[in-house]
């Protein structure tokens, strides 16, 4: 754009020398017409071409499919050329034919109809079109303003009363199959609420997230998500959301609790996460603990290769925690 | 026993409150919207305000600004389905001591009463999760007083995250109670008073001044 505006800068300027110079020579020797009327077509060419070809170029870009305006701007354009090329000529042969003993005539209808063409190209070409894409882009803004009031209203009212009941009956169904759908419901109406989280889960935070769902829906459970911080996934943060993960199913097989907490950070210098449920819990110096405990080495394992480490306490009657952290 | 108020436009929700926190609290009035809930407060000055963030006409934040400065002793404590950072960072930093989600228990909610009402902080998982976000990464040319947490600050909300009451937090960071909350307090008053780029964001986002 800035060396467009440059290059119509300097096209003026160009323009204005024809000017200058038939100034400085109509007083000595008036041009014969023809010099005349090349100069002023110079002139217009130079400064209102430029004008042409910017607000043309914007027209068409703008409008393509619009067949009706482009065909009305076309025939601005064929108007204005008519004028421009046949003023001249009808001038030149009407002077030349029958009033040669008029000095001027001709120049006179030379210069008034490229005048004219300059003023119809000015008009029809340049201020008609860039008036109409103005008021076009008001009334499209407008729209664009419409609709998102429209869309904040209804989002505040499915907030007010959707959101609200989908909560409240999440805390009092005891129906695991009701708890599920007021579960997923609530996701998906918060995605939609708060928008911005994309489908496809391309990050930390965005996998973690789709773990969470899925344990959500597996198991009927409600897992209280809060994520800090996001990085991009590679083999390494795949083990901590895989360690993640199975810490999850973990609590929602054994802990005999609806609610789960994971807490997932990601900091410059490491991953750090915790899944914490209140349940049951194991004592892991007893047979049934021993059973326990494969879970938790195969969690462990998965982070031991990347130089991550993983810390399952556990007492029974006083649920279960795992901390995992991943340098 | 401490006297409470309970604003919220939905009948369901207060009476849901009322259930769950009636015999632990001597509940003296309800508010459905702003309009009613600021002479509500300032007439029967409760010692907390349970305070819903979504209300018409400007919300728990509206009812904040007319009375903080006329009621300094009332506490508020923010209840809110939303969880969205912009909406509860607002009525903290307008001046409510607290953050909840009303998918919260009962004894959790008394629990957040009780600390509300001693005068200090309490953060819900989430709202732990967002301050530790808005205090991310580098703060240099800032004020390290309000806009950085300590090193121990950060322990503690990372633990509150994760779903630890401040008492497993103190047992886990062989702390005591009093000093987690200290922290708490500490990290309430710099997200009140700080100036960080983040939150200023938020802010900006959401049509709100700081």
């Amino acid at each position: 754009m800035h060396i467009r505006t440059r290059w119509l800068l300097v096209l003026f300027g160009l323009g204005v020398v024809p000017v200058v110079w038939l100034v400085l020579v109509w007083n000595t020797t008036p041009p014969p017409w023809p010099v005349l009327t090349a100069d002023f077509i110079a002139v217009v060419g130079l400064l209102v071409g430029p004008w042409l070809v910017l607000v043309g170029r914007r027209f068409v870009r703008e409008l393509r499919g619009d067949r009706e305006a482009g065909r009305v701007y076309s025939r601005i354009l064929i108007v204005t050329a008519i004028i421009a090329i046949g003023g001249p000529l009808a001038g030149a042969t009407v002077g030349g034919l029958f009033i040669e003993d008029v000095p001027g005539a001709t120049a006179g209808v030379a210069v008034f109809s490229i005048l004219a063409a300059t003023l119809v190209a000015l008009v029809g070409a340049v201020l008609f079109p860039w008036m109409y894409l103005l008021t076009r882009s008001v009334t499209r803004e407008r729209a664009a303003r419409v609709r998102a009031e429209e869309r904040a209203e209804l989002a505040a009212h499915l907030h007010d009363s959707v959101l609200q009941a989908l909560t409240l009956m999440q805390k009092q169904a005891d129906n695991p199959a009701v708890l599920r759908l007021a579960r997923r419901t609530e996701r998906e109406l918060r995605a939609w609420l708060y928008g911005g989280r994309s489908e496809v889960a391309d990050d930390i935070a965005g996998a973690v997230r789709a773990a969470v769902e899925e344990v959500e829906d597996r198991f009927a459970v409600t897992v209280e998500l809060v994520t800090v911080g996001t990085g991009p996934l590679d083999a390494r943060s795949g083990a901590v959301i895989g360690a993640i993960r199975e810490a999850l199913t973990n609590a929602a097989k054994h802990a005999g609790v609806r609610r789960i907490s994971a807490f997932v950070e990601v900091t410059d210098s490491e991953v750090y996460a915790v899944v914490r449920d209140r349940g049951r819990g194991f004592d892991p110096a007893t047979a049934a603990g021993v059973g326990r405990r494969g879970i938790a080495d195969s969690i462990e394992g998965r982070l031991r290769q990347y130089g991550g480490t993983a810390t399952i306490r556990s007492a029974v009657g006083d649920g279960t925690e795992v901390e995992v952290r991943l340098p | 026993m401490i006297r409470l108020l309970i604003v919220d436009d939905h009948t369901v929700v207060r009476s849901g409150v009322r259930v769950e926190v009636g015999d632990a609290f001597d509940i003296v009035g309800e508010a459905a919207d702003v309009a009613s809930a600021v002479p509500a407060i300032l007439a029967l000055r409760p010692d907390v305000v349970l305070l819903d963030v979504h209300m018409p006409d400007g919300g728990g934040r509206a009812v904040l600004d007319a009375v903080v400065a006329t009621a300094p002793a009332v506490r508020f404590l923010a209840l809110s389905v939303s969880d969205a950072a912009e909406d509860v960072i607002g009525v903290i930093r307008a001046g409510a001591r607290g953050y909840v989600t009303k998918a919260i228990s009962g004894p959790e909610l008394c629990e957040a009463i009780r600390r509300v009402h001693a005068g200090d902080a309490y953060f819900s998982p989430s709202l732990a999760g967002f301050v530790l976000d808005a205090f991310r990464g580098d703060a240099r040319g800032l004020d390290p007083e309000l806009d950085q947490l300590t090193r121990r600050e950060r322990e503690v909300l990372r633990l509150v995250a994760a779903g630890y009451t401040y008492k497993e937090v103190g047992a886990k960071l062989a702390i005591s109670g009093r000093t987690v909350e200290t922290h708490a307090a500490a990290v309430l008053r710099k997200l009140q008073l700080s100036n960080r780029r983040e939150l200023r964001r938020w802010a900006a986002r959401r049509h709100l001044t700081l």
